[in-house]
């Protein structure tokens, strides 16, 4: 049996100490004695503070101290199944795309991990995973997906048997790249501290994600609104360039189109068939921090099945329904767009937009940011309020209800005794 | 009435001879004695006594008082003066009866035939003393005897009750109190008890080293003060001590009775 408050049952045992004192020591009247000339003692009342031995009202006081042992293991929180929880720390190793030396990571982990600690793995997403096999993660490919420290985190606080106040050390370089937007709330919701241990280094800038290198497959029409878009970028139009842009409404790639490619963008014109609303005349798009709002309209997304590609959505609607999303598998990614671009006014030219499409076009999850973090967006200590937000019990969890209740029942029929105990004995 | 042992109050011309005392003016002239005058020229009269029964009634006090503070022993001696007194009473051939307050069914009427000791004894011996019954209304009723024994503690109706002796005795009855104390109210225990009186529960003290003088004294004072006020009204007051010999406190019963019990 676990007791979630363990200390509460010292209190109990405070109590019934103290109860046990009192019937040693308490102030008494003495024994009545049958004296026909009692009306000449003087009435006043003589009780005098005695110790004894024994203690008295023997019954009483067992009545009591079972109330009260009841009481206490029932505000202890008796858990009778599930073991006390252990984890104290828990390692994140960043092995995502914006870390260069992931094997210095994964040698600062291991060497100050123990067995009763965990490790999440962060690259691509989070998982937990043994020393042993984060060891073998050092020889694996870096992932081309963004990973979030925020994923991290929630996976850490699922971890079973963890403290509530756990501490979570993140060993990183820490790149911005790792840092998403809800990462401060998530940050906020984590019941203990939060350290930085900094290792490895972040991997040098792709220069192929610069727009300048940026080069499209394939020749637009010349009425398609989104050819000036690209001008507008200095995106070129080669034979081998590194994005396929698929601007049909065919569901499938073509393996031919994409050949060579590590990006392949199905953004299909808007026609009759593609378009889902054409109502929304203004819609509002939102693309990481930054939101566009232009006379932009849904289409019917293209979305292709890749067996074993991680899909995300890297651009939604202000509605919360994906705009554009990307199913990363291996070293190619796929990016349905569904986005109808009208075919009148200079939106295809404006700067916000011009930003969009070129994260619709770069490479494989975004262009890293390496751009190098200090450690307090990270780390922070533990808050001051952790105490109050671990509750009664500490690690969060509820005791079992019908033992508490069985135990109330013990403790409110001791009680009932002590009275009738105590009711016989002043009428006697 | 028959004729008892007891020397009568009255003094007459019958009966047994006492003395001779010289002639007064006044005196009966059938009492002189004549052979007496005729030898020595003088004039005396023959004194004598006169010889009657003394009806004997005991009252006996059972309430609950009477158990005493180390059990019944008080009542077990109230018990063995009303027996022996009674006994008393009648081998001088007079009649005896008791009335106990609280237990109208073992109240004996005057007798003086035999077997009356063991009706009296057997009567009140299924007597419990309890409750807190007054003695007074007993003493009203009681008419035409020469004595009137009461064995009690006093505790109860002590003043009405000498109030109703006191009439008694105007009307020329003999009464005596025997006072029944035990060793147990003369002399406490040392440690505290919560004193409780057994007839009133809420009559309650606490009996330690600090007021136990106290009530020592008090118990004294008011001890002293029921026997001055009994013997002012011509009552004779016994104490008679529940550890004390049973003959010896009959002796000292008998002994203060102007009449004398044998």
């Amino acid at each position: 049996m676990t007791l979630l408050a363990a200390w509460l049952l010292d209190v109990g045992a405070l109590a019934i100490a103290g109860t046990v004192v009192l019937h040693l020591l308490a102030r008494n009247l003495p024994p009545a004695w049958s004296l026909p000339t009692a009306r000449f003692v003087p009435q006043a009342a003589v009780s005098a503070l005695t110790r004894s031995r024994t203690p008295r009202d023997l019954a009483v006081l067992i009545a009591r101290v079972v109330a009260l042992a009841a009481i206490a293991f029932a505000a202890a929180g008796p858990l009778l199944r599930g073991a006390r929880p252990s984890v104290e720390r828990i390692f994140v190793a960043d092995l995502s795309r914006s870390v260069a030396a992931r094997q210095a990571i994964i040698d600062t982990i291991v060497s100050q991990a123990t067995a009763r600690d965990r490790v999440i793995a962060l690259s691509d997403r989070a998982v937990t995973v043994s020393l042993d096999s984060l060891r073998s993660l050092a020889v694996s490919r870096a992932p081309l997906a963004r990973a979030r420290l925020s994923s991290a985190l929630l996976r850490a606080a699922a971890v079973p048997d963890r403290v509530p106040n756990a501490t979570l050390i993140v060993v990183s370089p820490l790149a911005r790249d790792v840092v998403d937007a809800g990462w401060p709330a998530v940050r906020r919701a984590w019941g203990g501290p939060i350290r930085v241990v900094r290792a490895g280094r972040i991997a040098t800038p792709d220069s192929s994600a610069s727009a300048a290198a940026l080069a499209v497959r394939g020749r637009l029409a010349e009425d398609d609104p989104l050819a000036a878009s690209l001008e507008a970028l200095g995106v070129r139009a080669e034979a081998r360039g590194s994005v396929a842009l698929d601007r049909t409404a065919e569901t499938t790639t073509s393996r031919d189109a994409s050949a060579g490619t590590s990006v392949h963008v199905l953004w299909p014109r808007a026609d009759a068939a593609s378009v889902r609303d054409s109502s929304a005349a203004a819609a509002g798009l939102v693309l990481g921090d930054t939101v566009l709002i232009a006379p932009v309209f849904p289409l019917v997304m293209r979305n292709e099945e890749r067996p074993g590609a991680a899909t995300d959505t890297i651009v939604r609607w202000l509605d919360g329904t994906p705009a554009a999303t990307e199913a990363i598998s291996g070293d190619r990614c796929v990016r349905s767009v569904a986005i109808g671009v009208p075919a009148t006014g200079d939106l295809v030219v404006r700067d916000r937009w011009l930003a969009l499409v070129r994260a619709l076009l770069g490479p494989c999850g975004g262009v890293v940011d390496t751009v190098a973090l200090a450690d307090s967006v990270v780390a922070r200590p533990a808050p001051a309020d952790a105490g109050q937000r671990a509750g009664l019990w500490q690690d969060g969890r509820s005791p079992d209800p019908w033992v508490v209740r069985a135990l109330l029942i013990v403790a409110a029929l001791a009680l009932g005794v002590e009275w009738a105990l105590r009711r016989r004995g002043s009428q006697s | 009435m028959s004729s008892g042992t007891h020397v009568s109050r009255l003094r007459g011309a019958t009966a047994e001879f006492t003395e001779y005392r010289a002639y007064r003016q006044g005196d009966d002239p059938r009492r002189l004695d004549w052979k007496l005058l005729a030898r020595a020229d003088r004039a005396f009269v023959r004194i004598t006594h006169e010889r009657a029964t003394h009806p004997t009634l005991l009252v006996l006090d059972s309430s609950a008082s009477m158990r005493g503070p180390d059990g019944a022993t008080k009542w077990e001696r109230a018990r063995e003066i009303v027996v022996g007194l009674a006994a008393l009473a009648l081998s001088a051939s007079d009649p005896a009866g008791v009335l106990v307050a609280g237990a109208p069914r073992a109240a004996r009427p005057l007798r003086a035939r035999a077997g009356t000791v063991t009706d009296i004894a057997r009567a009140i011996d299924d007597v419990t003393p309890a409750g807190a019954a007054p003695l007074t209304p007993l003493l009203k009723g009681v008419r035409s005897v020469s004595r009137v024994v009461l064995v009690t503690d006093l505790l109860g109706d002590e003043a009405a009750l000498r109030r109703v002796a006191g009439e008694l005795i105007v009307r020329g009855a003999d009464v005596t109190v025997a006072h029944v104390i035990s060793r147990g109210e003369l002399e406490p225990p040392t440690g505290a008890v919560l004193a409780v009186d057994p007839e009133q529960p809420t009559q309650r003290g606490t009996l330690s080293r600090d007021t136990r003088l106290q009530y020592l004294q008090a118990f004294e004072t008011w001890r002293r003060d029921t026997a001055r006020g009994w013997q002012a009204i011509g009552a004779r007051h016994v104490e008679v001590l529940d550890d004390e010999p049973i003959e010896r406190a009959i002796r000292r019963l008998v002994a203060l009775s102007p009449g004398g019990a044998a």
